[in-house]
């Protein structure tokens, strides 16, 4: 299931705002849903407001059916669907007017049936997994929520018996099974992480297993099995750690912070953290409490796209860009959207850099009209059609600076740039003039270079090549 | 920035009225708005004196059609603002902002400059030297500026002294000449043109003149 078309009317900044989620014309998928979208603009545009929307529009919120009702509801949201080429039709989400009397931001979002409009309860239309909503505040909610959890006591310490162990087990993965949404401002990631922890159980007990077979037959003096085995086990070990799979995804990012997963941890390890992480170049385990925001926000947002089923799910993620540096930012769409393959992508940033790795098509800008209202910023050229050869830059393709003036309307090129640009352009072409009149020898000429450099340096300005 | 010959046309009202001030040598009054009721005359003569470009920036701000309909909208020396009111972003600027509390019709103070830029975010009340006013007898633009077709931006004739260049440098920011927004705006339109122009492709310029003409010996 993929999002279309987004309509918002009469909600707060909201008047009547709608936005086409399709790919352009001269596109190979023109008119199917995007695969990724970039919400960018000003705090309080709404950004997250539409994530939220999203997602409850996805989730099993209470229904209202009775006519009456509609009257009450102060603002409308419509979500279009496009399932493998079948359009769902138009639902709708209403703000309960009873709710939000009080304190319109204090609003709650209802499933409604309009009356000219037949009524599908989104919340059970997909059978797998619907959405996963990873706020900006995750660091906040799941990462503290797991070290209050797991690194203070392991709530399996107590669980002995390997019959207990698979009753928890088989729970676990039925509750993964039947949840429709992950919604990580208020659900905790224990789940997901449980089921990390029972896979490195399974593969430790199938291990142990290989190591038996492997002593028996060392037992019984076959060492053509021995070795046979032994082969099979290496070869095993490669593709069946739980841990080895998830370092394979996490490590090329987290091995610029200095660190590594852990692939040799087991169930049984002193500190209750499942996945656990090394300091690269002396291989010592950093405790959960020393984690860096960065690798938590990656370890934290990589493992839910790990371990669950993300096919035709939505992954909805806010501000990506938490305490990352920008080399790794500049990486992280591609990284994220290639661990969920079939998914549709929302995310909303504040990074140029998280931008720049959306074609125009994908960017939503949200701006404000002189009303206070929000709309969204064209990036078709003047009077032209929705090509994909129409739009007014690629930010793909754009250097930084020009992100940050192009896609972010930032005016001037940086800080106090513009205060000595043209005195040095000016210094630059006097100097040229002097040296094609065989000026160049004087003081006055002297006086210039020592400006011009001071200049050209704080530009950063290679000054031989300028000058030559 | 082009050079701009001001003579008053059209709004033969307001020039009785700023006459007869001035040989008096009396104040203005008190500057309030487009309320004012000389505001449009003013506003529209300069832009038909400026062919619809910005006077510093050199944006078209109105096009040719819609001067020729400026032009008729004036009756018997006064514009009919109800008859015509073009929407582009344009405003009155007072070059000498000192000027507006007593002289604030004065004509050679004024100009029409594009808004977003000029009034709201880049000149404002600074401080104004007439080494860039483009309406002095003494101002031509070749002598004073020069421009950087790889950078998009105006920077003072080589030729002037060290402190005559800072006066014009410290003008081409005030004007907003190189303002980060225009910047993009003309290096969009010229660097178009500029193809054509290389190819021999025929074309109209409707803007940014100065900058244009400076750049076709750097293509």
């Amino acid at each position: 299931m993929k999002v279309s078309r987004i309509e918002i009317k009469d909600f707060q900044q909201f008047k009547d705002f709608e936005l086409d989620l399709t790919y352009p014309e001269g596109h190979t998928k023109a008119g199917q849903p995007l695969d990724k979208v970039c919400f960018i603009g000003q705090s309080g545009t709404g950004k997250t407001t539409i994530l939220r929307f999203i997602k409850s529009f996805f989730s099993n919120v209470p229904c209202i059916t009775d006519a009456k009702e509609f009257e009450k509801i102060i603002g409308k949201f419509y979500i279009e669907c496009n399932n493998v080429g079948t359009r769902i039709e138009t639902v709708g989400i209403g703000f309960n007017k009873n709710i939000v009397d009080k304190n319109i931001n204090d609003y709650e979002i209802y499933n409604a049936t309009f009356v000219h409009e037949p009524y599908i309860n989104l919340g059970n239309f997909n059978e797998s997994l619907n959405y996963i909503y990873f706020p900006a505040e995750l660091l906040d909610n799941a990462a503290s929520y797991i070290e209050n959890q797991f690194a203070i006591k392991n709530p399996l310490e107590n669980i002995k018996t390997s019959q207990e162990i698979e009753k928890i087990r088989q729970n676990i993965k039925d509750k993964i099974e039947n949840k429709h949404y992950y919604d990580f401002s208020k659900d905790n990631p224990t789940d997901i992480w449980y089921a990390i922890y029972f896979d490195i159980i399974e593969y430790e007990d199938d291990r142990k297993n290989f190591d038996r077979e492997i002593s028996q037959a060392m037992l019984n003096k076959n060492y053509e099995l021995a070795e046979k085995l032994t082969n099979n086990l290496q070869e095993w070990l490669l593709n069946n750690n739980p841990l080895e799979k998830i370092a394979r995804v996490i490590n090329p990012i987290v091995s610029k912070f200095g660190v590594e997963i852990d692939t040799k941890a087991t169930y049984k390890n002193s500190e209750n953290i499942f996945i656990r992480i090394n300091v690269k170049k002396d291989n010592i385990n950093v405790p959960y409490k020393n984690w860096s925001t960065g690798t938590k926000q990656i370890i934290l947002l990589a493992t839910p796209l790990i371990q669950l089923d993300t096919k035709n799910s939505i992954i909805l993620i806010d501000e990506p860009e938490r305490s990352l540096f920008p080399d790794v930012q500049r990486t992280l769409i591609k990284y994220y959207t290639e661990l969920a393959p079939e998914a549709q992508f929302f995310f909303a940033t504040h990074s140029p850099i998280i931008a720049s790795q959306f074609e125009p098509w994908e960017i939503v800008e949200l701006k404000f009209d002189e009303n206070g209202n929000v709309y969204r910023e064209d990036y078709l050229k003047k009077d032209m059609s929705c090509h994909v050869d129409n739009y007014k830059f690629y930010p793909e393709y754009l250097r930084w600076d020009e992100v940050l003036t192009r896609v972010f309307d930032l005016d001037s090129e940086g800080n106090k740039r513009e205060e000595i640009l043209s005195m040095a352009l000016y210094c630059q072409a006097k100097i040229e003039k002097m040296k094609d009149k065989e000026q160049n020898n004087g003081a006055e000429f002297e006086k210039l270079m020592q400006d011009y450099q001071k200049l050209a340096h704080k530009l950063g300005w290679n000054v031989y090549e300028k000058n030559n | 920035m082009k050079k701009i010959t001001k003579t008053i046309e059209f709004a033969t009202k307001y020039k009785a009225w700023l006459d007869e001030k001035e040989n008096n040598n009396l104040t203005h009054g008190v500057y309030g708005s487009s309320d004012d009721p000389y505001y449009h005359d003013v506003l529209y003569e300069l832009l038909i004196c400026q062919n619809g470009l910005c006077a510093y920036t050199e944006h078209k701000l109105l096009d040719l059609e819609q001067i020729e309909l400026l032009k008729s909208c004036f009756i018997d020396g006064k514009y009919n603002k109800n008859k015509y009111k073009p929407e582009t972003p344009v405003q009155l600027e007072h070059f000498d902002a000192t000027l507006k509390c007593i002289k604030c019709w004065l004509w050679s103070n004024l100009f029409a400059v594009f808004s977003v830029v000029n009034v709201r975010t880049v000149k404002g009340t600074k401080p104004t030297d007439t080494i860039l006013k483009p309406d002095m007898p003494e101002y031509e633009t070749s002598n004073l500026l020069t421009y950087k077709r790889k950078e998009h931006k105006f920077f003072p004739n080589p030729d002037l002294s060290f402190g005559e260049a800072e006066k014009v440098d410290e003008m081409i920011k005030t004007l907003g000449l190189n303002y980060g927004y225009i910047v993009t705006l003309r290096k969009d339109y010229l660097e178009n043109v500029l193809i054509q122009h290389s190819q021999n492709t025929p074309q109209t310029v409707y803007q940014f003149f100065t900058a244009f003409e400076m750049c076709k010996n750097q293509i």
